[in-house]
């Protein structure tokens, strides 16, 4: 996890002058922190409703309500640096903010992992970008206002997952985090699997429709009596069941 | 019989499920996901079907499919092999998603659902479309049009409903085939106005107004209409038969001037000629759209020789068009299933399946509240829980008048009551509220809270007795989609004066008219306000946030307070206040 972190680190120290060069590129990166703020808001009030333990939806509660309020100071300051129309823009490609229903997929001891190292990575890449932004007139406060409160999260989910440990579900807490660790790396794995399986079969259509669907497309050109236009009458066929259970 | 319909991996997947004739539930799958018209197998929207009609999927008898997908699999092969050698990104997109997912459709619908494929059946794509209007509406005799983008390989079908010894029947009478498409063609033009295909079409309509049908002649151009109510693609213009992502040719553009920049600005009145030409390009397409629609209804007519008519199909959510065909078209009656687009496939292919194949009684639609509700004191707890402060109302007209006061001094607020609606609109379950009377009110609802571009407008909803007052009934002939908005009327000259909020710069409004029998405490609340402001009418737009769904739960509604500028939110008797909380 420290290792995770110290990459955040180095990694947003390394990309940072180049991603938030100029007002145009920060106001439409601070519009796509908004939509992810926005969506977290919206994965932990989802929890929040979902679990039934008064203590834990109350946490969940002022988590979602911490997002929701990152998520408007976020596209206040988004608003504020870009250019209306560039802004427009950057908020029509990303504006939406999309829940992952992470809740009810994971169960709540993983949703806790998950939560805790999502908050933390989160933590250190706004400390990072709190440090690149010292001095600047309104960014440096924007990021360390909102660090306070991910601390808070980071704070709050790593003691619900210890109470949880030393309730005797060591173990299950145990392989939650790892499971969780797991799967964020595999996700990245299976991401760039998936771009590696897209280019691969693309290659392979790329070869069908070059050299296959040549002779069909001929085929079809010499039998072929035009595309239909116009009124076409058809008789349904009998509505039955055995027609109903045909694909076509 | 219990039939549950399902529709998906188009856009905006949908189950709905029908016990013994009886509409028990209707959902879409996106108000589950929170994806914005997801279009995934509706596996939550199913599983809340079967909660509600409390049944398990062994005991459903069909699953109703709202496709033929090995149908739609030959078209899209057929039209490839024809545009080759210019499809080739297309074939690639076409060819991953078939032989990836959907050939093995059946035995992912089975393992995903739980049914068996003894259970599973197929309709057809607009024989769906034409089941969900028709059947659920008050007509024994009726033609039904069909009209959308494309479905298995049809864009526009006409059928005839009626009834044979008792048992309601569907025929075909003609259709359209692909490319040949009206709903093709507005998507198109959408895209080449800058909006998204499938959910932008709306603005279309809303950005028509604000211009003149200038170039009715080169879409003349675009398409041709038979007499016959058939319409032609003149397929030098389009490209959506091969292209994966843009839908029209360099030739439009040669014709009609260069498309919009999607996010560019949009503001009217404007002295800019661009703005100016694309609002012109919105008006004369809708103008064609509406032209074409009244000769198609003249050919049903012909056709059915019937008094009534059921409209279905994504292009039926076209308010403008549905008025003229309602006022100038051949038809006494008119009746629109009110989620006209894919998701109501869902409960047309589980109606056909329940009414034409087992002969169970057909419903009628009185109400869209078909989707999930949340217990009061399950509200309450969660409020309490979470720490939130409220006040409840045991007596709903102390509710309304609260309401009522807070709207009438400017504040805008959402509406959470009973379930939550079926189809694209939001009817005063989901809905956020405030005072018709100011468009200053308009202004901000669009700014700071539903985060849309200015030029959009908003609907009223209205007391059914007072809507002669600010509303041209016309020939009257469109009050069966007045209660689900369907269709929009023109101001009296009294709302033009005292309703400018909801009244759109071309002098008309998309109207709810909100009946004795509809939701009491939605009437209730518009009594109220009428007490307090002389105006029985209030702005009603859906409870989300821009390019999000429709709320469903309390949670969610309570997430589109925070993160809006709304003042205030009911959740069924409880009432939350932006200031207090
Ligand atoms: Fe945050
Ligand atoms: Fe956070
Ligand atoms: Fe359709």
């Amino acid at each position: 996890m420290l290792a995770d972190q110290s990459l955040t680190r180095s990694l947003v120290r390394l990309v940072a002058p180049i991603v938030w060069r100029s007002d145009r590129k920060m106001a439409s990166k601070l519009a796509g922190f908004a939509a992810t703020e926005a969506g977290s808001a919206l994965d932990m009030l989802k929890a929040a409703e979902l679990c039934d333990d008064k203590k834990l939806r109350r946490l969940f509660f002022r988590h979602a309500m911490d997002e929701a309020r990152h998520a408007k100071m976020f596209r206040a300051h988004s608003r504020l640096l870009g250019k209306e129309s560039d802004l427009q823009e950057s908020e029509y490609m990303r504006s939406s903010a999309t829940r992952q229903n992470l809740y009810q997929e994971l169960g709540l001891v993983r949703f806790l992992a998950f939560v805790y190292q999502a908050e933390k990575r989160g933590e250190a890449h706004f400390d990072s970008l709190r440090r690149h932004f010292a001095g600047h007139p309104s960014l440096e406060k924007l990021f360390e206002e909102i660090g306070k409160d991910e601390r808070f999260h980071v704070a709050y989910s790593k003691s619900l997952l210890k109470r949880l440990q030393d309730s005797g579900r060591e173990k299950e807490v145990k392989q939650a985090k790892r499971s969780i660790a797991v799967q964020t790396a595999w996700a990245s794995w299976r991401r760039a699997g998936k771009r590696i399986g897209n280019v691969l079969s693309w290659c392979v259509l790329a070869i069908t429709y070059v050299v296959v669907v040549p002779v069909f497309a001929l085929v079809q050109r010499i039998t072929d009596r035009g595309a239909a236009h116009g009124w076409q009458r058809r008789r349904l066929p009998e509505g039955s069941v055995s027609e109903m259970r045909r694909q076509s | 019989m219990k039939i549950l319909g399902i529709s998906a991996f188009f856009h905006d997947a949908a189950a709905a499920i029908v016990v013994d004739g009886v509409i028990v539930a209707a959902a879409q799958e996106e108000r589950f996901s929170r994806i914005k018209q997801d279009a995934s197998l509706p596996v939550q929207a199913v599983r809340y079907c079967l909660d509600e009609a409390e049944l398990s999927m062994a005991e459903i008898d069909y699953v109703v499919f709202y496709e033929k997908p090995l149908r739609k699999f030959e078209r899209i092969l057929v039209s490839q092999l024809r545009a080759f050698p210019r499809g080739l990104r297309q074939f690639g997109r076409a060819m991953r998603t078939w032989l990836g997912s959907r050939l093995w459709l059946k035995s992912d619908i089975c393992k995903e659902l739980g049914c068996s494929s003894q259970q599973l059946l197929f309709s057809e794509h607009h024989l769906s479309h034409a089941a969900s209007a028709y059947l659920c509406s008050p007509f024994q005799d009726a033609a039904i049009v069909t009209i959308d983008g494309v479905g298995e390989s049809a864009t526009t079908s006409v059928f005839h409903g009626f009834a044979e010894e008792g048992c309601p029947k569907i025929d075909l009478k003609l259709e359209l085939p692909y490319p040949h498409s009206i709903g093709l063609l507005y998507s198109s033009l959408t895209a080449y106005l800058g909006f998204r295909v499938n959910e932008g079409e709306y603005k279309v309509m809303g950005l028509s107004s604000y211009g003149q049908p200038k170039y009715l002649e080169e879409f003349a151009s675009l398409a041709s209409v038979g007499d016959d109510g058939s319409l032609e693609i003149n397929p030098r213009y389009f490209s959506y038969h091969y292209h994966a992502t843009k839908s029209f040719t360099p030739a439009l553009e040669a014709l009609l001037g260069p498309s919009r920049i999607p996010g560019s600005p949009l503001e009217y009145p404007s002295g800019d000629i661009d703005m100016q030409r694309y609002a012109d390009v919105a008006a004369s397409l809708q103008t064609f759209t509406e032209e074409y629609l009244l000769v198609l209804m003249g050919e049903a007519k012909r056709q059915t020789q019937s008094n009534s008519l059921c409209l279905a199909g994504g292009v039926a959510l076209n308010s403008v068009a549905n008025r003229r065909i309602c006022e100038e078209g051949p038809f006494e009656h008119v009746f629109v299933q009110p989620a006209a687009g894919d998701a109501g496939g869902a409960l047309g292919a589980a109606l056909y399946a329940s009414c034409v194949l087992h002969n169970d009684p057909r419903p009628r639609l009185s109400s869209v509240a078909l989707g999930q509700s949340f217990a009061p004191a399950s509200i309450e707890k969660f409020l309490d829980d979470c720490g939130v402060k409220y006040t409840k109302y045991s007596d709903d007209e102390e509710l309304a008048d609260e309401v009522a006061q807070r709207m009438s001094v400017g504040q805008v607020g959402g509406w959470f009551q009973g379930r939550f609606e079926w189809g694209p609109r939001a009817l005063g379950n989901r809905s956020i509220l405030a005072d018709p009377r100011y468009a200053s009110t308009r202004d901000r609802v669009n700014r700071a809270i539903k985060f849309r571009e200015k030029f959009r407008p908003f609907a009223p909803m209205v007391l059914s007795e007072d809507t002669h007052l600010w509303f041209d009934l016309g020939r009257n002939r469109d009050r069966l989609l007045a209660p689900f908005m369907c269709s929009v009327m023109p101001a009296t000259a009294a709302a033009k004066e005292k309703l400018s909020a909801v009244v759109h710069v071309d002098g008309t409004a998309r109207v709810q008219v909100v009946g004795r029998s509809s939701n009491p405490r939605t009437r209730r609340l518009l009594q109220a306000f009428k007490k307090k402001t002389g105006v029985g009418v209030l702005l009603n737009t859906s409870m989300n946030l821009k390019d999000e769904p429709i709320c469903a739960s309390p949670a969610e509604a309570y997430g589109a307070f925070v993160r809006s500028d709304m003042d205030f939110l009911t959740l069924e008797n409880c009432l939350i206040v932006k200031d207090q909380i």
